[in-house]
């Protein structure tokens, strides 16, 4: 009987041996819309982050190329800019309101080009009084004599450096000293894209990763803003985020209610990279589609069948989900100060963990699973980010930020498994200035 | 790089051309498999989609090493399973009842003139639980101690039903080829 059962083996083994047969035509037809659906997201925020980054790259080229004249070949000055200050900077003394009942001849006077009026203080001592219509524009600066530590005192030409430029170089003056709006509120939103850093030898967990998949999370909140000089500023806020993991291949049915019957302990365990999910619904009932591993449980499939119990199917996959509430404190740097700003970002955030839900989702929305067990309250994130900012208005701006976050401590503690998450996002939003 | 290694590449990036491209190289080869270990068309049609889906979502685990073939079939297979777990793990052992009595004789050993399509239509009517033990032991090669692993099934039952498995398609194999030589002498 052996041979004879051995010999049938060989026949059926080699008979279907690259055997074909050509499947019906509709089945791609159902497969590439349900792949293409779950690549779309990933695709799109990748197609995002890099426009950002393209965008990014593009001021900052367009940045340096102006800080760098294209005729800058002259002697290069030292100078204390305060010890100076150009002869077209000096402030006139505002014309006096006439009055109309006064002397014509006064008014005449002032209106034929009376030139003997006084200069207000500056902070120039020997600043010399020029009147545009009488004094061509002078090539020669004139220093504060008690103080001069300039090395070269004239320009070839006005052309030369343009001082009366604000952004060629940063002489402060009496306006520049004074910064408008110190203060901005913001409200931000940005989807985020999430996966992690792991390390250690845990080979289950190992496994138990490559079933689980990202989830498209969103992080929104508001944030306050002080401006502490023309470049830095310091910023907090509140913010709410969420991260998601789908947990693939355990298949979800209900109505298991009537057939349990442990009390007082969760019906199943479920191991992912995050801990162990309790169920904490008694009228779910999992199984493992993909591994004999991750679900332990006194109802296995050799026990219980949910066809056979007419259990009712929800998913073939669960939904592990946490929010926290995110307290950030962000430096931002300007390098780029026009209608279109430039800042680098970076900061870190303490997350207090305010939801922590593992669902399934079928037909008729979402059926509460459990939540997932022994998840830190509080978790500690670093940030790291571009932020464009298009100045509407003197108060009103859009802003892009581009920013990577990475939580320093895991979010629990794994045994021979360290899991560092990172997220990327594009937040997008609306400030404020005052 | 090799082509199998482009496309992949391509369909990871979500190349809509590589993908249709690997599963039009693939699907028949896999489709005869899922067949395989089906009871009727609908069923299969279903494991080839399924197992599809979780080939592409799943391409970025392969790590190029040993055939990729195998790998895609590895998958397929291990999807014909969950359905099988889902609707049949609690199939009765006396199905063998059911099976209709060969009219030829069960101890022709000439299997010459039997055609794959002729193989897996007797595959396919094995009771799914011996079609399930003989497709894993006699086509993938797994042991006995691997297919109760499997299956959730002891290693007695995987061995017993591999047994009746035989027993069955050894009779209908010799009706088909009975019924064949029947054919061709009646001219």
């Amino acid at each position: 009987m052996d041979d004879r059962g051995a010999n049938i083996d060989i026949v059926f083994r080699n008979g279907l041996k690259d055997y074909e047969v050509l499947p019906p035509q509709d089945v791609w037809d159902s497969i590439q819309p349900v792949v293409r659906k779950k690549q779309r997201p990933l695709a799109l925020l990748r197609a995002a982050a890099m426009f950002a980054v393209l965008v990014s790259l593009s001021f900052l080229a367009y940045r340096f190329s102006r800080e760098i004249p294209a005729g800058l070949e002259g002697p290069v000055m030292a100078m204390n800019p305060e010890s100076f200050a150009p002869v077209n900077d000096i402030v006139y003394e505002s014309q006096p309101i006439y009055d109309l009942s006064q002397n014509n001849d006064d008014l005449r006077s002032a209106v034929a080009g009376n030139r003997d009026l006084t200069p207000v203080a500056t902070d120039n001592l020997n600043a010399e009084v020029h009147f545009p219509e009488t004094s061509a524009v002078s090539n020669q600066l004139h220093g504060n004599d008690r103080n001069t530590d300039y090395l070269a005192l004239e320009y070839k030409s006005r052309s030369y450096l343009d001082i009366s430029s604000n952004d060629a170089l940063d002489i402060p003056d009496n306006n520049s000293r004074k910064i408008p709006n110190r203060w901005s509120i913001s409200a931000l939103v940005s989807p985020t894209y999430q996966s992690r850093f792991s390390s250690g030898d845990n080979e289950a967990v190992s496994q138990v990763m490559n079933t689980e998949q990202a989830e498209m999370s969103y992080t929104g909140g508001i944030s306050l803003a002080y401006k502490v000089n023309k470049r830095f500023s310091i910023q907090s806020g509140i913010y709410y985020s969420t991260i998601g993991k789908e947990l693939t291949g355990i298949k979800a049915y209900s109505g298991f209610e009537d057939h349990f019957y442990t009390k007082g302990s969760p019906n199943f365990t479920v191991l992912t990279s995050s801990g162990n999910v309790l169920t904490s619904n008694n009228d779910i009932f999992l199984t493992d589609g993909l591994t004999s591993d991750r679900i332990q449980t006194l109802y296995n499939i050799d026990v219980f069948d949910p066809v056979k119990a007419s259990l009712s199917y929800i998913d073939n996959s669960i939904h592990q989900n946490f929010s926290f509430l995110e307290l950030p404190v962000v430096i931002r740097y300007k390098v780029v100060d026009r209608a279109f700003d430039f800042n680098l970002i970076g900061g870190v955030s303490s997350n207090l963990l305010v939801d922590n839900t593992v669902f399934a989702t079928g037909e008729n929305g979402r059926t509460p699973v459990g939540n997932t067990d022994g998840m830190n309250i509080i978790t500690f994130s670093s940030s790291l980010g571009m932020g464009m900012e298009y100045n509407l208005s003197n108060n009103l701006s859009l802003n892009l930020e581009p920013t990577f976050r990475y939580y320093l401590n895991p979010f629990n503690d794994i045994p021979g498994m360290r899991i560092h998450p990172y997220s990327l996002g594009v937040f997008s939003g609306i400030s404020w200035k005052f | 790089m090799s082509e199998i290694k482009n496309i992949i590449s391509g369909c990871l990036k979500g190349n809509r051309r590589d993908q249709e491209l690997l599963y039009r190289r693939h699907s028949a080869r896999l489709y005869a498999v899922c067949l395989q270990y089906s009871g009727n068309d609908e069923e299969a049609r279903d494991i080839l989609q399924e197992g599809f889906i979780k080939i592409f979502e799943n391409l970025a685990n392969y790590k190029h090493e040993g055939s990729f073939e195998g790998w895609m079939r590895r998958i397929m297979v291990n999807t014909a399973l969950e359905k099988y777990r889902a609707k049949h793990s609690l199939y009765r052992v006396d199905d063998i009842d059911d099976i209709p009595e060969p009219d030829a004789d069960p101890d022709n050993e000439d299997y010459s003139g039997l055609h794959a399509d002729d193989l897996l239509e007797i595959i396919r009517e094995l009771p799914p639980k011996y079609r399930m033990v003989f497709n894993l032991f006699a086509i993938e090669g797994y042991s006995h101690k691997e297919i109760s692993e499997i299956v959730n099934i002891s290693e007695g039952t995987s061995k017993s039903n591999l047994s009746r498995a035989r027993v069955i398609l050894q009779r209908r194999v010799g009706s088909y080829t009975g019924i064949k030589k029947k054919r061709m002498l009646n001219g």
